[in-house]
């Protein structure tokens, strides 16, 4: 495991830890085998292809998608729900259209879809939270209507560390014959995701916040939905003919895959994958909510704490964020840190919500499994010591 | 006082509970926005300058406690100040922040805050009325 020097690293939800098998992939690839895939004519170029496809096929198993054609490497989280945005988008959208999000999606999730919008004259609709953070059901159920094309959700708020009940919203949106795009970033090292039961047209993920490398991520979309779809970058590996006046394309998931891909990243993601299955997301769950009841209990237990989202037990996966009286986030983070804590504070890449809790600013706490009780602890004790420094 | 506590400390504090030149001017010549773009914090800064002179300067927003006791003391360093002079004041607080030598006696309250350049993150946070100042000059210079 990368082993963070003194500090209680609790800042997952940015970027998690990878173990050490990881980290041997990685190096292997660029220690000893560091050749291109699918155009090299020698045996060392074919092995390296077939563990990159490979993991095509891992990833596709692991995530119920029905073909490894479905599967499509990216940069990671922000690199797929724009591919969806600028090729699915572009395509489908008209001034009559309307696109859903939630008022808290993270910015990757939502400034491509306000943009899209704009390009197209697609009209963007905001659907906001019950008062403890939950996705307001009703509030979508009279958004949807045969207007509405997407609706872009994430499966897990950076923010407030709840599920959103994806299967429903995929439910009430397929009614209307529009698709359902999930932000799966936050939840993918929280809990399973199967593509089939949770009704997803689409979905992306990135490698480096479920202990994977960064740099690489996955876009699965729906094999007719991809057919219809244009690439959007040209070059090299996505094309099938090319003379001076026309171009043909290879199928999806080649043709949204241009240039040398990420190699190194795509077998590291593979490794990451064995890690969790090793592991099992039923182990993943229940430590994760030792560590989160402790986190909760300990925070509630400090007056001052104002804590977002879910109030009651086992709704927080792995983020919990709050705010320390009225001290600015950044007091509270700086303290934290001269404690040796790391937690990330500002607006998390979610302005929208910000302004619906009214706030510029929360501290975040986030853990993963292997986060340890005294790492827990030293948060606790150090969010004790802040109102006696800034007072 | 370990480095924390001498970040802040009581008169960094006082200046942020209770921060002078709080409030838009009656009149002015200038008015600059800045938002630090890591927690959505905004600034304006307004000043009225008359004869290259600030003869009145304030600010308003939300902010952490090292933006807001800077901007009070930057406010209060400043007033009525020659416009050739504040160039060298602005310079001056950067050149402490940096850790570069710098002139401690014209600086008044703000010495307090010496030891930023340990909080390499919040240096930004220190420096944002700073940059709306200077974004002032740039105006009165053009
Ligand atoms: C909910 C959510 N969506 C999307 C992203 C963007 O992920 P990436 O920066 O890996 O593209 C993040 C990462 O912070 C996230 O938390």
């Amino acid at each position: 495991m990368t082993k963070y020097k003194k500090i209680a690293y609790l800042d997952n939800a940015a970027t998690t830890p990878v173990p050490k098998s990881v980290i041997e992939t990685i190096n292997n690839y660029y220690g000893c085998r560091k050749v291109s895939v699918h155009r090299g004519m020698y045996d060392l170029a074919g092995e390296v292809t077939r563990d990159y496809e490979h993991v095509r096929e891992q990833v596709a198993q692991w995530i119920g998608a029905s073909k490894s054609t479905e599967v499509i490497f990216t940069s990671g989280t922000t690199d797929g729900l724009n591919l969806v945005a600028n090729s699915y988008g572009t395509t489908n959208l008209t001034d009559q259209d309307q696109i859903i999000v939630s008022i808290f999606e993270h910015h990757s999730n939502f400034v491509p879809w306000q943009q899209i919008a704009k390009k197209t004259g697609a009209t963007l609709k905001v659907v906001g939270t019950t008062p403890d953070g939950q996705l307001d059901l009703n509030e979508l159920e009279h958004l949807i209507s045969s207007k509405t094309k997407i609706v872009a959700l994430s499966m897990m708020s950076n923010v407030l560390g709840n599920l959103v009940p994806v299967k429903e919203v995929a439910d009430l949106i397929h009614r209307q014959n529009g698709i359902l795009v999930v932000d799966a970033a936050q939840s993918v090292a929280h809990v399973p995701i199967n593509v089939q039961s949770l009704g997803a047209d689409f979905l992306a993920f990135s490698a480096h916040k479920m202990f994977g490398p960064t740099g690489v991520g996955v876009l699965f979309g729906k094999e007719q939905l991809l057919k219809g779809m244009p690439p959007i970058q040209y070059g090299g590996e996505m094309v099938d003919q090319v003379d001076l006046k026309h171009t043909s394309f290879q199928n999806a998931p080649i043709k949204f895959e241009a240039g040398t891909p990420n190699i190194a990243g795509v077998l590291g993601l593979g490794t990451a994958i064995d890690y969790i299955q090793d592991v099992g997301y039923q182990t993943i769950e229940q430590r994760e909510q030792v560590l989160m009841d402790r986190l909760l209990s300990g925070l509630r237990a400090i007056k001052s704490v104002k804590i977002y989202g879910p109030q009651v037990d086992n709704q927080h996966f792995g983020v919990v964020s709050f705010n320390v009286g009225d001290y600015h986030a950044h007091d509270v983070a700086t303290i934290l840190n001269s404690e040796g804590v790391a937690v990330r504070a500002g607006h998390l890449c979610a302005e929208p919500l910000m302004n619906q809790l009214g706030v510029s600013s929360v501290v975040r706490a986030s853990v993963t499994f292997e986060t340890t009780l005294s790492e827990i602890k030293c948060l606790i004790d150090a969010v004790r010591k802040v109102e006696d420094i800034l007072k | 006082m370990n480095n924390v506590q001498q970040l802040y400390q009581k008169i960094i504090l006082e200046h942020a509970n209770h921060p002078n030149g709080f409030g838009v001017l009656e009149s002015y010549t200038h008015q600059v926005e800045l938002r630090n773009v890591e927690c959505g914090d905004s600034f304006q800064v307004f000043a009225l300058v008359e004869e290259r002179q600030i003869k009145k300067i304030s600010f308003v927003g939300e902010g952490c406690i090292i933006s807001k006791a800077s901007a009070s003391m930057m406010i209060d360093s400043i007033h009525g100040t020659k416009i050739e002079n504040i160039q060298k004041q602005v310079e001056n607080f950067q050149n402490m922040i940096l850790n570069k030598p710098f002139d401690e006696n014209s600086l008044g309250d703000l010495v307090a805050f010496k030891s930023l350049n340990q909080f390499p993150t919040r240096v930004r946070c220190g420096m944002l009325p700073w940059h709306a100042l200077i974004q002032i000059l740039e105006e009165i210079n053009e």
